[in-house]
Formats: C-alpha cells, sequence, structure tokens
C-alpha cells in the first residue's frame, strides 16, 4: 500500500497524466487519510475551475474513495498524530505521516519534499516520488 | 438472496483445463470464480465511468509543481 498526499489526490482529479495512469492502473494500492479528502473539499472553490455543482462534485469525489483511493478514518491515524507532528514543521501533514505509522505502507507518495524529509524520516518513513512508484507499479500499456 | 441459474456451453478441453485452474486460483466452485468475475468486471467498468466523469474536472497544462504550489499556498494561508 502506498499513501498518497493531498497533491497526489488533486492531480488524479485534475489532469490526465501519470499520475492518474498509476492510480487507475493499481485501484487496490492506494490510501489516504480522510483529512486530505476534507481539505481538498474545503478548499475546492479553488481547483474546481470548471465549476462544477457541489452535488456532481461530491459524487466524483465519494466515486474516488469507491473505487481508486482509499479514505482512512481518523480513529486509525489520530493516536499517531503526536508522534507524527514531531517530525514535521507543518501541522497539514502530521495526519499523512500518522497513517504511515499507523500501517504497514510502502511510502508516502508527495510532491512536497520540502517538508516530507527522508532524511528526518529515516527509515521508518519512506518519501516516494513519481519516479520510485513507477519502479514499484510500472505503468501498464 | 433470489438467484437465477446461467448456462453456458463450453468446449470439453477448455472446461477439464478451467476446473483444474480453479482450485490453484484460490476458487472453491466454478459458481465462486463466476460470481467474482462478474463483480470484477462490474467494479472495472464503474471505474472506467469515473475516469470519464473525471475530464469534466480536468485543467490543461497543470504539472506536479502548480499542484505542489496550489496546496502549499492555501495551507500558509491558513495559518
Amino acid at each position: 500500500m502506498i499513501i498518497i498526499d493531498t497533491n497526489v489526490l488533486l492531480a488524479f482529479l485534475l489532469t490526465n497524466g501519470i499520475t492518474r495512469r498509476i492510480i487507475a492502473g493499481n485501484p487496490d494500492v492506494f490510501i489516504s487519510p480522510e483529512y486530505c479528502f476534507e481539505e481538498l473539499w474545503e478548499h475546492r472553490d479553488r481547483w474546481n475551475k470548471n465549476k462544477l455543482q457541489d452535488s456532481e462534485l461530491l459524487e466524483v469525489v465519494s466515486d474516488v474513495k469507491r473505487l481508486f483511493v482509499m479514505a482512512i478514518s481518523p480513529e486509525v491515524y489520530n493516536p499517531y498524530i503526536p508522534e507524527a507532528e514531531k517530525l514535521t514543521d507543518d501541522k497539514d501533514d502530521s495526519p499523512i505521516i500518522a497513517l504511515a505509522l499507523s500501517v504497514d505502507n510502502e511510502g508516502i507518495w508527495t510532491y512536497n519534499t520540502k517538508h516530507f524529509r527522508q532524511e528526518i524520516f529515516g527509515e521508518r518513513i519512506r518519501v516516494l516520488s513519481t519516479k520510485d512508484v513507477i519502479k514499484l507499479y510500472p505503468l501498464k500499456e | 438472496m433470489a438467484e437465477t441459474q446461467v448456462i453456458f456451453r463450453l468446449d470439453k478441453r477448455l472446461l477439464k483445463e478451467f476446473d483444474e485452474t480453479l482450485k490453484i486460483s484460490g476458487f472453491k466452485t466454478r459458481n465462486e470464480w463466476f460470481r467474482a468475475a462478474i463483480r470484477e468486471f462490474l467494479e472495472d467498468v464503474e471505474r472506467k465511468k469515473v475516469l470519464q466523469k473525471l475530464r469534466k474536472l480536468e485543467v490543461k497544462g497543470l504539472e506536479e509543481k502548480d499542484i505542489e504550489e496550489m496546496v502549499s499556498k492555501w495551507r500558509s494561508e491558513k495559518k
């Protein structure tokens, strides 16, 4: 299992590129904390450039949760938040780090390597770039 | 559960090969395999439909760094 950050989730929604191909080709691999979906919803006016109605947008996000990226409930990762906060300067990153501490996983896939720093995580959590994810899950034809 | 019986015609040799492979794949019966195959097929079709719906959200020309900047911006404004 690979944990995905809000920015990767957003790329899945907004771009028809490599990120979407990887996730769509491996629908049982990716998970994300419920927090990331809530964050996306809270800021929908910023990325919903094509002005879809809330009802339609909600349906799409629910479908994505059900069929592509499993949303993990806070009950799973909340106990690890205090530990996660020690590993980041940005509190918004802590649910993702906490999830990585709470379940077996292959790493966190993010575009933000400034906040998710391998040297701080050591061997406990692996930070994955898109290239790393493709090595683990090669693109299908 | 309301059930419907489905009858298939299949080459004998192919059916024999299928039966031999079935248990190796972890299925106890042909029925179990058939139900699983239908569920998988329907999920696959559903996924394709959602990918079609996602086209309505697409923004041309966006790259990883633009998306990363967008998320970082809303996070920094919150603080």
